[in-house]
């Protein structure tokens, strides 16, 4: 230990050491993957053409169509590509990249105004009328809820069975094309793990941190309050809460978010338990340092790396229970989602075996990734595993 | 005397497969039956890894010989096998390595509170070596020599003992039953592994004892590894001196000891604290810093359906002292009697149950955390653990301008990191410290930036918790001569809290004895220690191992 | 310890209180929530019909008051000691032996406790079977990781295990049912329920056919089966390994055969294949017990379908034999889960003791590695498994919820499901209340066991 090494704040080295790791890079690359397909969804699976040209007038009814939502996610991708080049400390970078993402939304659900009739058809006619003089086309060109009705009662087919139209994954039982509706639910999986993981961890940290500093009162009714919400089995309540309010995207994160907070509180109230008698806290009180420096400054940095790894699982299993309770026939009403399609393989009598693998196949590798980065993170955060944890 | 255990250019490498480090690079050494080798070196040394590699009991896969050789002379029971064939225990399969072990050769560790099985009777731990290498034995005659072996020992009540778990044993007692089950079955050869520092000074000198006593009684030899001079003073007859791997000095004890010929060993032995040169002191009598009156804590021990108190632990029980500018005064005793708690509880850090704390005139005792925190500047504290007195996700410089920024210390923070890279100036460490983290320092750099992080505030008052006990001689001696410096120079308070006697004597220059809660003997280091008056002091003196056997410090 | 007891016990209440609290404020909180009209809305009564139901609900739950009110009438219900309820709904005197009373299900017009004393106990039938299913594989796999760590076995079993435990319960019930149940692949097991209608009438044990079809499938099994595991244990690792993958491409091709006939096609190659690798793996597994456990179970399936290859009739219903059918897949798509996560739980606890002062201790003493492991180490690995078996129950709950509505299967977990989607106030109230009596019964089961394992333990 005695040679000296240039400084290297912890996060780097924790994130080196995470990339070192094959499993994680996998998981990584998959999660990237689904990111752009999230962010680039309406390019890549929409009904309406990329560009056009119409007795010479060239148009982009995509882009026309975009809604405020498709601008937020691009804007944010926009930014966070900028800011890559911005130097700084990640946290700055990253309280920029918010109040940018702020900003755009600002923007974008003020200025947005797409067209509300959307007429899928119309596109079809246009082309079979002969009027198109220039197209470009999505690569799978239909939206996710294009239900072809144009072309007569479509219902469940399986891929490439239809004639005159190529649905790679098949359609589901409104005959809209699997594979849009799996790009465009990439979004409500991946908005769903990470916004109530994080709705999660707030509270954890909040209530757990308060248990763990102040113990006494405070610690047993926090404990009784997290007891309570451990006994209650938390599909249980999800449906309770479903079933009861709304079917929004937004209300799913709400509720998603507030029945899985008790494990994060548990854990940061261990780790501020511990925490709290060690040396350098103990020090930092008796420097006379204020309470909200000690807790957040000296203790919740060091509870942090721990609580990553809880969280990555936790995102894990917060896609997981978006799924299982669409599957369950209570999730998004008209809104692609992954679980829905899966409920869909065997409602009818036989099975629709398209249903069940790529949308189920998605829902797994996702839930899959995200495990492998949290064990290698729990591997790279590790101690015992960590070169300069001890002298 | 003949040859027991030779160890012929032993290396062994530690690594993971890929990358190898060399551990113990060459050691040669010989046992002789009924002979006490001691192996002794600072932490890191390899003397550990060799008394391992002689039990073949590295990690799996985790360890290698490239060169070397172990043997083993004691290949029969009867020991009718002198000059023989010798067992190669390097190159040992592991059916020869189980039924050498515990029979031939048994081993005991440092940590007596782990090292025993927590959910096996202490019968069964005894009992299992005896069904091992002496399965012609009945039920009966096993439980027999189980309950003679733990008597052996002087475990009292040893028929009762043998049926409890281990948990219900004290560190010294475990410690004994260890003993007891590493020679249960007489072996030739025993080898501990820092047996005793885990353990009260009063326990140590007791399993010293009995250790001594056993192997005279058995001749049996024994590779005894520990980093205490005092220890090696008290057992051994040849002594070996380790550094990085090395053996750089080895023969008999009265040599190496007292006419060490290598200056690896000078300088170890010269900076054993009893060792180091006391200045002039300037007797006390500065102004009282803290005063503490009749303090007491005492923590509830709630029993029963409605979690009642029905009892209190009284872990400081009315202690009343003074520390004055420009002294050191140490507080001494063994664990678990109250000294660290009473180092928290007067910095407020614990709430006291009675008693007052006085603070440069003023009584803080009842003072609200608001109110104590401009006061805390006057009085600082400095921690046992150096793997945890630093926070590790900041760099130095924050830890130490931070303070400095909220008590308002100096204009700006460029003067404030003037000031932190003065303190280390202060403190012998090199400027750039400020720029890295904790981990990319060695403990006892890492002790030398808590002081730093404590004089920062410039305080008049300084509580040091064991801040060396973790820490080898030399750095302990660095630590020392820093702190003896800041309190001669700035005449600085500083409450010593410390078990280790030979410190007391450098550094104090009051001393206060503490057992169970209680301050048993106070006054002048010097009065204290050659003549003390309590008879707690006088066991707790008596049982302090020293390098001359029965002078005084 | 028995005073310890009784005051978890004692704590227990406070906690079921605040569970269906929380589930009460959550239904009253929500929009339109409970109110009489959401109750009688849909029913198509007349006008003076719908006032009286309104009025009578009203009576009987305090619907038309405030949501304390209300929860507090659903205690006095529920508490063995209460205010007595009169026939019209309206609360009579004190009465210090009234007895619980769940209440009534609205939508299913029939007492809450009748329903639940049918669907309980199906679920934990369920449970019953999934957890020492759960807990012998695993402990099997996690051993044999510790044991040989960052081997092949090691490596594999961890990736294998991981990707297990992020497999979606609904996905995997879903590929069951529809290869393994439906018409269009191979329907070797039933689709839906617990029994078949037929099965209910019949006698408990199944009735056979003839001797000679009984002996038939009696010897096929036992041939099949001793053979196998005799293999298993004795045959060297090559050897192992090439019959494995041989009955492995063989079995897969007779399921190909079994779906599109005899003719070789690219299904049959697949198939073949696949088979070959999974047993050829297998075969080779470095786990005697892991090995013999899975001959066993191949050899049985072999036996079975040998016997029905030739010609043997011998399943003739019988409520047993046609309930265990009805099992097998549910409780494999309950358990693999829980499964995946234990054993990978006991395999890093093994590996944490084996590297503990004790078992050092115990090499030193002249312990052999084999008996380190299990006399020493073993039972204290098994110290968190007790710890994690407490919130095993709630997982094992929230999955037979997934499982029963894949499976049809009428349990706790379906109609929790069924209550909240009608928005079945008493009967969302009374599940949530047994759910949690479970819960907490699991873990008070828990600090018992853990009491008993660990001796360091003390509760007073």
């Amino acid at each position: 230990m005695t040679e000296v090494t240039a400084p290297r704040p912890w996060g780097r080295q924790v994130l080196a050491a995470l990339l070192r790791r094959a499993s994680a890079r996998l998981g990584l690359a998959w999660i990237g993957f689904l990111v752009l397909i999230a962010i680039f969804a309406p390019l890549l699976a929409n009904t309406h053409p990329l560009y056009m040209v119409v007795d010479g007038q060239a148009s982009s009814p995509a882009l026309a169509r975009l809604e405020a939502l498709d601008w937020l996610w691009m804007g944010g991708f926009g930014l966070a590509l900028v800011l890559r080049l911005v130097p700084g400390p990640f946290v700055k970078r990253f309280g920029l990249w918010l109040l940018g993402l702020a900003g755009t939304a600002a923007l974008a659900y003020g200025l947005a105004a797409p067209q509300t009739l959307t007429v899928y058809e119309r596109y079809r006619e246009l082309e079979a009328s002969g009027r198109i003089e220039a197209l470009v086309r999505a690569p799978i060109p239909y939206s996710p809820k294009d239900y072809l009705r144009d072309f007569g009662d479509t219902g469940i087919e399986a891929p490439l069975a239809a004639s005159g139209r190529t649905h790679w994954l098949g359609t589901e039982e409104n005959g809209a094309d699997v594979a849009s509706r799996m790009i465009h639910a990439t979004r409500v999986a991946l908005g769903i793990g990470f916004i109530a993981t994080g709705i999660a961890i707030v509270i954890g940290i909040v209530v757990g941190g308060l248990m763990g500093y102040f113990s006494g009162v405070v610690d047993m009714i926090g404990m009784r309050l997290v007891e309570i919400f451990e006994a209650i089995p938390t599909l249980f309540l999800l449906l309770t809460f479903v079933a009861f309010f709304g079917r929004s995207i937004y209300m799913m994160m709400v509720i998603i978010g507030i029945t899985s907070w008790s494990g994060y509180a548990r854990f940061v109230r261990a780790e501020f338990l511990k925490l709290r008698d060690q040396d350098f806290v103990q020090a930092a009180v008796a420097c006379g340092l204020p309470l909200p420096s000690i807790l957040f400054r000296h203790m919740l940095p060091n509870g942090l790396a721990p609580l990553l790894v809880a969280a990555s699982f936790g995102v894990a299993s917060a896609i997981l229970a978006e799924a299982t309770l669409s599957f369950l026939g209570l999730g998004l009403v008209d809104d692609p989602s992954w679980g829905q399609m899966l409920n869909q393989a065997v409602q009818s009598s036989s099975f629709n075996w398209w249903l069940a693998v790529f949308p189920g196949g998605a829902i797994f590798l996702t839930v899959f990734a995200y495990n492998l980065v949290g064990e290698a993170l729990r591997d790279a955060v590790d101690p015992h595993t960590q070169r300069g944890g001890a002298a | 005397m003949a040859k027991l255990l030779e160890i012929d250019g032993l290396v062994t490498e530690l690594g993971n497969g890929r990358d190898w480090v060399r551990a113990v690079a060459g050691v040669s050494l010989v046992v002789q039956r009924g002979e006490t080798v001691c192996l002794v070196g600072e932490s890191g040394s390899g003397k550990s890894v060799t008394a391992l590699s002689v039990m073949g009991l590295l990690p799996r896969g985790r360890f290698r010989h490239p060169q070397g050789r172990i043997r083993l002379h004691a290949e029969r029971a009867d020991g009718t096998q002198e000059g023989g064939e010798a067992l190669d225990l390097l190159g040992a399969d592991a059916a020869t390595l189980t039924r050498i072990r515990g029979a031939r050769i048994g081993m005991i560790f440092q940590e007596p509170m782990t090292s025993l099985n927590p959910v096996m009777t202490i019968g069964e731990q005894l009992g299992e070596v005896l069904q091992l290498h002496r399965p012609e034995l009945s039920d009966a005659a096993r439980a027999a020599r189980v309950v003679a072996a733990l008597e052996e020992v002087r475990i009292p009540d040893a028929v009762q003992r043998a049926k409890e778990y281990p948990h219900r044993l004290s560190g010294g007692q475990r410690q004994r039953v260890m003993i007891a089950m590493a020679l249960i079955c007489e072996p030739a050869l025993l080898i501990a592994d820092e047996p005793t520092t885990a353990l009260d000074v009063t326990v140590q000198a007791e399993i010293l004892r009995l250790m001594r006593e056993l192997q005279t009684r058995r001749g049996m030899g024994m590779l005894f590894i520990t980093h205490d001079f005092g220890v090696v003073a008290q057992i051994a007859d040849t002594v070996g001196v380790m550094q990085k791997g090395a053996l750089v000095e080895c023969g008999p004890v009265a040599a190496v000891l007292h006419a060490p010929q290598h200056p690896y060993t000078r300088s170890l032995i010269a900076a054993l604290p009893e060792h180091l040169p006391r200045g002039a002191r300037t007797p006390g009598g500065g102004d009282t810093l803290l005063a503490l009156e009749d303090l007491a804590v005492h923590f509830p021990v709630r029993r029963g359906l409605l979690r009642r108190v029905v009892d209190h632990f009284r872990a400081v029980d009315g202690v009343s002292l003074e520390v004055r500018a420009g002294e050191v005064l140490a507080l001494v005793g063994e664990s678990g009697c109250g000294k660290t708690t009473l180092g928290r509880a007067l910095l407020r850090l614990i709430e006291p149950t009675a008693g007052r704390v006085v603070l440069q005139g003023q009584d803080i005792t009842r003072h609200s955390s608001r109110a104590l925190r401009p006061l805390r500047r006057q009085m600082q504290v400095v921690f046992q653990d150096p793997g945890s007195s630093l926070n590790p996700r900041l760099p130095i410089v924050t830890t130490l301008v931070e303070p400095m920024r909220v008590h308002g210390i100096g204009r700006d923070d460029a003067e404030r990191r003037a000031r932190a890279a003065e303190l280390l100036a202060r403190v012998e460490m090199p400027p750039d410290s400020l720029w890295r983290y904790p981990h990319e320092f060695s403990g006892g750099q890492r002790q030398r930036l808590a002081i730093a992080r404590a004089l920062v505030l410039e305080p008049r008052f300084i509580v040091c918790d064991e801040v060396t006990s973790a820490l080898d001689v030399s750095v302990q001696a660095g630590i020392l001569k820093l702190l003896r410096r800041l309190v001669d120079e700035q005449r600085l308070g500083i409450l010593f809290i410390t078990h280790n006697i030979g410190v007391v004597a450098y550094l104090s220059d009051r001393v206060c004895v503490m057992q169970s809660g209680r301050v048993v003997e106070q006054g002048a280091t010097d009065e204290v220690l050659q003549r003390p008056r309590h008879a707690y002091t006088q066991v707790l003196l008596a049982a302090v191992p020293r390098l001359e056997p029965g002078a005084a410090p | 310890m028995l005073v310890y007891l009784l005051r978890r016990i004692l704590l227990m209440v406070p906690t079921l209180f605040g569970i269906t609290l929380v589930v009460f404020v959550v239904m009253a909180a929500a929009p339109g929530g409970l109110s009489v009209q959401s109750l009688v809305d849909g029913s198509n009564l007349e006008p003076e019909t719908r006032r009286a139901l309104e009025d009578y609900y009203n009576r009987l739950y305090g619907l038309d008051q405030p949501a304390p009110v209300q929860y507090l009438r659903w205690l006095n219900n529920i508490s063995p000691i209460g205010f007595e309820r009169t026939a019209d709904g309206s609360l009579g005197p004190f009465s210090l032996w009234k007895g619980p009373d769940l209440g009534t299900s609205f939508r299913y017009g029939r007492p809450v406790i009748d329903l639940l004393a049918e669907r309980l106990p199906i679920t934990l039938l369920l449970n019953l079977l999934s957890i020492p299913l759960i807990y012998a594989v695993s402990i099997a796999i996690g051993v044999q990781a510790a044991r040989a760590r960052g081997g092949r076995f090691d490596v594999g079993s961890n990736i294998v295990l991981l990707g297990l435990w992020s497999m979606p319960t609904m996905l995997a019930g879903v590929l069951f049912i529809g290869f393994f149940a439906s018409e269009q692949y191979w329907r070797w097991f039933p689709t839906a329920g617990l029994v078949r209608r037929e099965a209910v009438d019949q006698t408990f044990l199944p009735w056979l056919a003839g001797p000679q079809d009984v002996l038939w499938l009696v010897a096929l099994v036992a041939l099949a089966t001793s053979l196998l595991v005799w293999a298993a244990v004795a045959a060297p690792r090559g050897l192992r390994r090439a019959g494995g993958a041989a009955l492995g491409a063989a079995l897969g091709f007779l399921m190909a055969a079994d779906l599109q006939g005899a003719a070789p096609g690219l299904l049959h190659g697949a198939l073949a294949v696949a088979g070959a690798g999974a047993l050829g793996l297998a075969a080779g597994l470095p786990s005697t017990a892991l090995r013999v456990a899975l001959a066993g179970a191949v050899g049985v399936g072999v036996g079975v379908g040998l016997a029905r290859l030739a010609g043997a009739e011998f399943v003739q219903g019988g409520y047993l034999f046609d309930r265990a059918w009805h099992l097998v897949l549910p409780v494999v798509a309950m358990s693999y889960g829980g499964l995946a996560f234990l054993a990978k739980l006991t395999r890093s606890s093994l590996l944490e003791n084996l590297a503990a002062d004790y078992a050092r201790t115990a090499r030193a003493k002249g312990v052999d590695e084999e008996t380190v492991l299990w006399r020493h180490v073993f039972r204290n690995s098994l110290l968190p498994l007790i710890t994690v078996s407490a919130g095993l129950l709630p997982s094992l709950l929230a999955g037979s919820v997934i499982i029963e509505s894949i499976f049809s299967i009428d349990g706790m977990g379906k109609l929790a499901v069924e209550a909240v989607q009608t928005r079945d106030r008493e009967l969302v109230l009374s599940v949530t209340l047994i759910s949690g009596l479970l819960t907490l019964a699991g873990y008070l089961l828990a600090d018992i066991a853990y009491a008993i394992a660990d001796p360091r333990v003390s509760y007073d």
